[in-house]
């Protein structure tokens, strides 16, 4: 028989479980089912469909996305493009993204349309449009044939460019195992790609562990040198290195003994890599709980600490962050479980 | 052992008590269960019977629970009812229980009679009177009368004093004009009136005080309803509490946490009242984020499904509701320089449980939901069970109206 009583202490107990469901749940005043950084999100390709499009058959990896700036000098129009490296079972393609609404703008498997040259996942920007492997191509029209870069983006190597005037740097680091050292190696082109300039650097005297894995070249207003940053992993962690100009950058002094080079960091990275915007660096960071940090580059305390950051709720492991728009404006996320790849706008 | 001759009959009178030793009337009530006194008074003529019932009956008290009983030591009046007999000697030995037993002889019967009475109010709770041959046969009538009031006095053994009886008509306060009021509840029920501009006033019964007794309200529309109480000594209206309509059609209106930003409105039917109902509801809410670069997404979630109310009676206050069904979310989120993004989501709600407090017109509830997202190609939401930041459900709490 159910009484008043019976009630009063169901009634009880079951307040009593709830608020104590409320007090361990610490997110559940501000957790919904959809993914906090949503907000920020400006459209949404379907990399399946793209794989599928670019006939390289069911998806099995997003190696690379860069964001390649380009306003039509004829027009004004602002052509550019969202790139992505695309690895599937029957195959890899370069796939561009119109970034308003990431429609399809151009797919291209590799080693089958342009034979005068090979797509790859080096991908870099350039002030014509950008650069795949040992293929340029012209943003301003994405049919019109790609030009043969000679040997092209080293593997593993970073492609910097200037545009005022046009200027290639390419950059990568290895390891001489004859003499033990660790090196830096920095090209200048000109717009033809013909050599203009190189440089050899180390990291100290002993030409200690670093490898380069991040590099940029950013403008500053109202002058014609801009600064060049290097994101370099060293045995006592990653560091930014900048410098003011380009004699600054090509000069043999080892890094550490180098007062022309300004250095950053370190700073915490993690397994996931960073990325150099004209805004500071960006790294995640997976405890706990997922962040992503953004630190100033002048920061001047013992331990770097963010000046922003966006804490990344669900099921973290899944996504991947790509990378970062120099300019700061601009990131990419990849949902492995969905292939679904997200434009999203920066928080700060 | 004394004997009065004053009379032809014999007396004999027992008190067995429950104390652990002699105690105040008051302290009797309480009850024990331990020695007796027995005091035995009858005509030189019966004396043997009289041994015999003395002897019998101090035996079955002590069989039946009761302390061991003695005999009472004293001089009485055996001309006074068993009653007056029972009083005084139980005033004067103070224990709870007194047996008098009674023995004559008349020609060649003997007659007897055996009683228990409780000190507490002076009650008799046993008794039994024969009469037989004065001869050998009537010793085993003698030991099977005693048994039978040993028993019955054991029975009664845990009794408590009886209260007054009040002295007025009880009065009754109800918000709920219309409603018949009866004494009791179903087929022996007493209709005792109608409330009437929030009052009743019943008809006299001979109640006693503190005694709980059951009235029940019943009105066409409205789930009938016991209520419990207890009569004071004094005139105080009864409050009866306000009767539960029986619900066709309830709206509700709340907001999830995590959905703050929004409302949630939810219509049920139920198909029977208070028990099984369908729900359709719909909640709008932006997703909003503290960044510079976040624009607000706008979520719609559309809601279709079954739910009933379990465990608990129809009108009770706090109800549990659980039930199933299908969601849809729409989607829309802005874009800087793009169209924006229109996502659709379809997922089943597995399992929804709302905790509900219950007014006759409204209600308030937390409801808890745990739904699987079918992960659809349209939509945001991967193939998989919901799960709303670090939680595994989701929380809606809000208000209803019922009618």
């Amino acid at each position: 028989m159910v009484t008043s009583r019976s009630v009063a202490a169901l009634a009880t107990a079951t307040l009593y479980a709830l608020a104590a469901f409320l007090a361990s749940s610490c997110d559940l005043l501000s957790g919904d089912i959809f993914p906090s950084w949503l907000p920020y999100v400006e459209a949404r390709a379907d990399l399946a469909a793209a794989a599928a499009e670019a006939g390289i058959g069911t998806l099995r990896n997003l190696d690379t996305v860069e964001y390649a700036s380009f306003t039509d000098p004829a027009d004004g129009v602002d052509k550019s493009k969202i790139l992505a490296y695309l690895r599937g079972l029957d195959g890899e393609a370069l796939v561009a993204f119109e970034p308003a609404g990431m429609d399809i703008a151009m797919a291209l498997k590799r080693g089958t349309d342009p034979l005068v040259g090979q797509v790859s996942g080096n991908i870099a920007a350039t002030p014509e449009g950008f650069i795949s492997g040992n293929l340029a191509f012209s943003a301003a029209n994405l049919e019109a044939a790609p030009v043969l870069v000679p040997g092209g983006i080293v593997p593993g190597g970073i492609l910097v460019t200037r545009s005022d005037p046009v200027e290639y740097f390419m950059m990568h680091t290895w390891y001489n195992d004859s003499i033990l050292e660790y090196r830096l190696e920095i090209q200048k082109f000109d717009s033809a790609f013909s050599p203009l300039a190189s440089a050899s650097r180390r990291l100290d005297a002993e030409g200690s562990m670093m490898n380069l894995t991040k590099a940029q070249y950013f403008e500053t207003a109202g002058s014609t040198d801009g600064l060049f940053r290097l994101l370099v992993e060293t045995g006592p962690g990653t560091s930014v290195f900048s410098f003011a100009d380009e004699a600054a950058l090509l000069s043999s002094t080892p890094l550490l003994e180098d007062s022309s080079a300004l250095r950053s960091g370190p700073f915490p990275m993690g397994n996931n890599g960073g990325w150099l915007t004209a805004d500071g660096i960006v790294t995640m960071n997976r405890d706990s709980e997922t962040y992503i940090n953004l630190y100033a580059y002048d920061w001047t305390a013992l331990e770097a600490t963010p000046t922003d950051r966006l804490q990344i709720t669900g099921d973290t492991e899944a996504y991947r962050i790509m990378s970062f728009d120099p300019s700061g404006s601009w990131w990419y996320l990849h949902d492995q479980l969905t292939q679904h790849l997200f434009a999203l706008r920066t928080w700060w | 052992m004394s004997m009065q001759t004053g009379r032809a009959r014999s007396l004999i009178l027992l008190a067995a008590a429950f104390l652990g030793a002699a105690a105040a009337r008051v302290e009797a009530q309480a009850g024990g269960n331990t020695a007796a006194v027995v005091v035995a008074r009858y005509p030189e003529a019966a004396a043997s019977f009289a041994g015999t019932l003395v002897a019998a009956m101090i035996r079955e008290l002590g069989d039946s629970g009761f302390s061991p009983a003695s005999a009472y030591v004293g001089t009485l009046d055996a001309s006074l009812p068993d009653s007056e007999l029972a009083g005084a000697a139980l005033a004067e030995s103070k224990v709870r229980w007194a047996a008098v037993v009674r023995c004559s002889l008349d020609n060649r019967r003997v007659l007897w009679r055996l009683s228990v009475y409780d000190a507490l109010d002076g009650a008799l709770v046993a008794s039994d009177a024969r009469a037989a041959f004065a001869g050998l046969s009537a010793l085993p009538l003698m030991d099977e009368s005693a048994t039978l009031v040993a028993q019955a006095a054991a029975a009664l053994r845990s009794r408590t004093a009886p209260g007054a009886p009040i002295e007025y008509r009880i009065r009754f306060s109800s918000p709920d004009d219309g409603a018949a009021v009866a004494f009791g509840g179903g087929s022996s029920s007493r209709l005792i009136g109608t409330i009437t501009e929030g009052g009743l006033v019943a008809p006299y019964a001979a109640f006693e005080s503190a005694v709980p007794i059951v009235a029940t309200a019943s009105k066409d529309g409205y789930w009938p309803r016991a209520y419990a109480f207890e009569p004071g000594l004094a005139d105080e209206p009864v409050t009866l509490p306000a009767l539960m309509p029986r619900t066709r059609h309830s709206l509700s209106a709340g907001t999830a946490f995590g959905r703050l930003v929004g409302l949630a409105a939810d219509y049920r039917y139920h198909i029977a009242s208070d028990s099984v109902f369908l729900r359709a509801g719909d909640q709008a809410w932006f997703q909003v984020a503290a960044g510079g670069g976040s624009r607000a997404t706008l979520h719609d979630e559309l809601r279709l499904g079954l739910g009933a109310y379990l465990f608990l009676p129809r009108p009770s206050r706090f109800r549990i509701a659980a039930g199933s069904g299908l969601s849809g979310i729409a989607s829309f989120v802005q874009s800087d320089a793009g169209p924006g993004g229109l996502y659709f989501d379809l997922s089943l709600d597995a399992v929804w449980i709302s905790y509900e407090w219950h007014w006759p017109k409204m209600a308030v509830f937390i409801e808890q939901r745990s739904a699987y997202s079918f992960g659809i190609d349209a939509g945001l939401l991967r193939r998989g069970w919901w799960e709303a930041g670090h939680a595994p459900m989701l929380l809606t709490a809000g208000a209803m109206i019922k009618w």
